[in-house]
Order: C-alpha cells, then structure tokens, then sequence
C-alpha cells in the first residue's frame, strides 16, 4: 500500500489534539487549518444527547410534561419530536419513561436519514444495517406501525438490542433477519424505500466516544469502502423503479461518502440521480484532495459537531429513475 | 428445520386458548377483527416462538421464506414460547402480546400504588395493599400497571385478589408474584 506523507503542521495539530496524524492532515485539506481547528475543539467539547419522543406510544407534549422535573430539553429544528437534553438529574437510559418506550435516546443527526427517506404508511421498506435500531424504530414510527419494514442485520448481539427496542417502543411492522444486507438481491424482492446506514469508521462520534480518536486506522476506511460500496450498490438493485434510497455514515470522511456515491453513479449512469437535500446543512464535496468528484454530489449533505451540534454525519438522497 | 403443519396448528390453538382464558373470548374476535395472524418459529427441538403478525408482515414473509433460507430473527408482536419437556408444552405468554390486550381490551388489569408500581420495576412482587384498584376479569396471569395505567409488567396471581379484599384478608400478603417486569429491558434487553 502507497503510504501517506505527512506535514509537520498536520503531525503538531495531532499531537496537540491527540488524534491520528493521517487525520489532522485530512481534516486540514477539508476544511483549512482554521476549520480543523474548530472541529477538532467540538470534538473536545462533547456534544449533547438527543431523544427521540415515541408518538406512537404518547404524544411530545405528555412526555415533556412528564420528565420536566428531572430531564430538560430543546426541540430540534429538524426533527418534530426530537429533541436536545439540555440538563438532567437522571441516567436518561434507565428512567420509568424509558422503560415505557416513550422516548429512545438518539443523536439527534441520526434522526435525519429516516426523515430524508420519509416512509409512508403502506410502503415496503428496507434498512439493510438495522441494529441496533435506532432508526428502524423511527421509521416504524414514521409510518405509523404499519406497512412492512424489513431490517437486516450481521451482528447477533446487535440484533438482540433490535429485538429488545422493537419491543420496548411498541413497533410491530418489523421483520429482522440475521443477515448480510448483499445477500438481499438473492431474495428477488423489491422495495419502494431502502436505508442504508452504511458501517463505517464513526468519525463523526468522536464527540461522544473520545476513543474513535485512535481507534480506527486508514486502513479501515480503505476496507470498509468496499462493504459501503457493495451495499448501497445492492440497495439500488433492489429498489423499485421510482423508488429513493437514503445512503448514510456517522463519518465526515469522503472516502466513506462522496467517493463512494461517486463511483455509484458511474456504474448506474442515468438510471439514478441525487435529490437535493443540502439546505439542511453543508452541501456535499465535490472536489476533494485534487480529485474532481460529480457536481451532483453539492446535493448531498453534510452536518458537524463545530457547525450544527450534531454528530458528523453524511446523507444522500438518491432516486431510481429506471 | 421443518416445521409440522400439525404442531403449528395445535401450539396456536394452545396460544389461542390461553389468550380467550386470559382475557374472555371477545379478545380473539378483536385478533381476527384487527387482521392480525399468529406466526409460530420453530427455535430448535424444544424451543417455540410465536409472534402477532399483520396480514402485509405474513405476506412478505410467505413470499420470501423458501429464497432467504433463515427464519426471522422476530416478527411483528412477539406473543410468547412453548418449550418441550419429557413430552410435556410449557407456554410462556409474552409481555407485548399481553399489554397489546390488556391496553386495547381494559381487562385483566392490576393497578397498583407508585410505590409498588416502582419496586415492581425492579424485580419485586406486589403485596396486597399495594392493590389500589383491578380491571377485571383477573386470570391466572395479569398485567400490572400503575395509577396511569402504564404497563410494567406480568404477575401471578397467588390468591384470589377480588375475594381477599372483600374478606378484609391480612393486607400484607405478597398477592402477585413477579414473572416479568418492564426493567427487563435494562437488566437484559441489550
């Protein structure tokens, strides 16, 4: 493997924020040495937790009513029903309410990719990397408990998280597999709306888990381009004509991204095309490292810890034309 | 692993049966009314699992079962087990099936006072005058919720509650043992 040269600046800024050097210089190439900077102080900085209010099971007024006392929050400006915790007396994840399903804790750009793909009541979804279910919770939610949404998922101990969520929130339009998503073309189905959700290296959630910091090498993005590739390739082939397909990462890193959507819509040329999601952040990159990516990809969107206080995150709508 | 269309059939008429005990008849006119279908997994030798299902969530599985060679991990409403024993059914009724009833259908429900209702939470069982008030009828199994009626679990009745109370019985008798409580899902859910 080609290895990386590494500027001096880029190794102090590591050192000085106690990350891995090939990302300081990364970071410096994205945003200039200013924004890195701040991303790398909001990474320090924490970032506050959401919840997302289960309407299935109450309404956001009754919740709110409920945990004033001990639980306080902000509403979202993207999410109706999700919502900042500001302050709270209590380990958010093991209150009564909790227990009644009538909230889920969630970083609040996480809510964004369900809203994106808007579920309709009766439509046939997939979430090709479900668990913990976070947001095939949501998009059950979303659609009311009905219709179907099948969620897939490799990680058995995820999956009994799934199964334990699905149960707690109440959801009863779900039908999990313990599967690998690629094998989904295998099964002859076609679906109106597919999240992926992709796996990825979670740079994005170094705000709240300091030891992504270190814990994750090139060579895992270089590996892991590979299954984000694989399955968003399988997502469109299973997607019904006129169909949307919401791809997602917790990472702000291109490669994980805008490279992988990229290539995507060089393989199926004219049968897809990107919608324009962008006014909810950052516009997605179109040019990164020198290398010129397509325009389309301004469409896509972009959210950070230093800009909107959220995870670092990437969506991108894309639509089946045929 | 091949599942007996005989031994489907009878463990949903166990499931059926428990249901009608638990909650009357009119709760398996409400199951068919609201379209909804059991689906029964067979887990392993002795192992059941049964799940409530939508007629769209059964139809995408009958379409999709012989290509993706795996059952479903769950399904829909997860309604309860069935273990084998030297030849002998044990039926557990789940949590979710029990709480859709008890919510949709107000029977067979304990209430009882905040106190208890978070001692519950954590594994305990209820004493009688913790009982503020019953939805009746009251089966051998019954949901307990709180003053609001939130759901926090399954109990088992260990005397005759309705009686007990009409009698002016000894008020610190444990009247409800715990089988499962909604803390569950932080003590095990994952």
């Amino acid at each position: 493997m080609k290895s990386i040269k590494i500027d001096k600046e880029s190794i102090e800024l590591a050192i000085e924020y106690d990350i891995l050097p090939y990302m300081a210089k990364r970071y410096i190439e994205l945003f200039s040495y200013k924004g890195a900077v701040s991303l790398l102080n909001a990474f320090r900085l924490g970032l506050k937790r959401g919840i997302r209010c289960n309407t299935l099971k109450i309404s956001c007024y009754d919740l709110l009513n409920k945990i004033k006392n001990r639980i306080i929050v902000k509403q979202t400006p993207w999410v109706p029903y999700g919502f900042w915790v500001l302050e709270s007396n209590v380990d958010i994840g093991a209150t009564p309410e909790y227990l009644f399903g009538y909230y889920h804790p969630q970083g609040i750009a996480s809510m964004i990719p369900p809203i994106i793909l808007n579920p309709e009541p009766h439509d046939k979804v997939l979430d090709m990397c479900a668990a913990p279910g976070s947001k095939t919770t949501q998009l059950a939610q979303m659609m009311e408990n009905k219709g179907v949404i099948l969620a897939l998922d490799v990680d058995r101990d995820r999956m009994r998280a799934l199964r334990s969520n699905i149960s707690r929130l109440g959801i009863h339009n779900v039908i999990t597999f313990l599967l690998d998503a690629r094998k989904i073309v295998n099964v002859g189905e076609k679906f109106d709306k597919v999240l992926v959700d992709a796996p990825c290296t979670g740079e994005g959630l170094i705000p709240l888990m300091p030891e992504r910091r270190k814990s994750r090498t090139f060579y895992d993005i270089m590996v892991l381009m590979r299954l984000q590739y694989e399955l968003l390739k399988a997502a469109i082939l299973v997607t019904k004509k006129e169909g949307i397909i919401v791809y997602s990462t917790c990472s702000i890193a291109p490669e994980e991204n805008e490279v992988i959507i990229d290539s995507i819509l060089k393989e199926f040329k004219g049968k897809i095309e990107i919608v324009d999601i962008s006014s909810y952040g950052e516009k997605g990159f179109t040019e990164i490292y020198g290398l010129r990516l397509s325009k389309e990809l301004e469409f896509c969107l972009r959210l950070y810890p230093h800009i909107h206080r959220t995870e670092g995150f990437f969506i991108c709508k894309i639509k089946k034309k045929i | 692993m091949q599942d007996k269309e005989e031994d489907i059939k009878n463990i949903q008429e166990i499931v059926y049966e428990e249901i009608k005990r638990l909650f009357g008849n009119y709760a398996l006119r409400f199951i068919v009314e609201s379209k909804y279908d059991m689906i029964v997994l067979k887990r392993d030798m002795n192992l059941y699992e049964m799940f409530l299902v939508s007629k769209e969530l059964k139809q995408l599985w009958l379409t999709i079962q012989d290509r993706i060679k795996q059952k479903p991990y769950s399904i829909g409403l997860f309604a309860g087990s069935i273990t084998k024993r030297k030849g002998k059914l044990k039926l557990k009724i789940g949590l979710d099936l029990m709480e859709f009833l008890a919510q949709r259908l107000r029977r067979n429900i304990v209430i009882v006072n905040d106190h208890a209702a978070m001692l519950f939470l954590y594994g305990r069982d209820i004493m009688l005058n913790s009982i503020v008030d019953i939805l009746p009828p009251i089966g051998y199994l019954t949901v307990v919720a709180n003053r609001g009626l939130e759901i926090l679990g399954l109990a088992k009745l260990l005397i005759n509650i309705e009686g007990a109370i009409n009698k002016g019985a000894k008020k610190d008798v444990i009247a409800l043992k715990n089988v499962i409580d909604k803390g569950w899902y932080l003590r095990k859910g994952g």
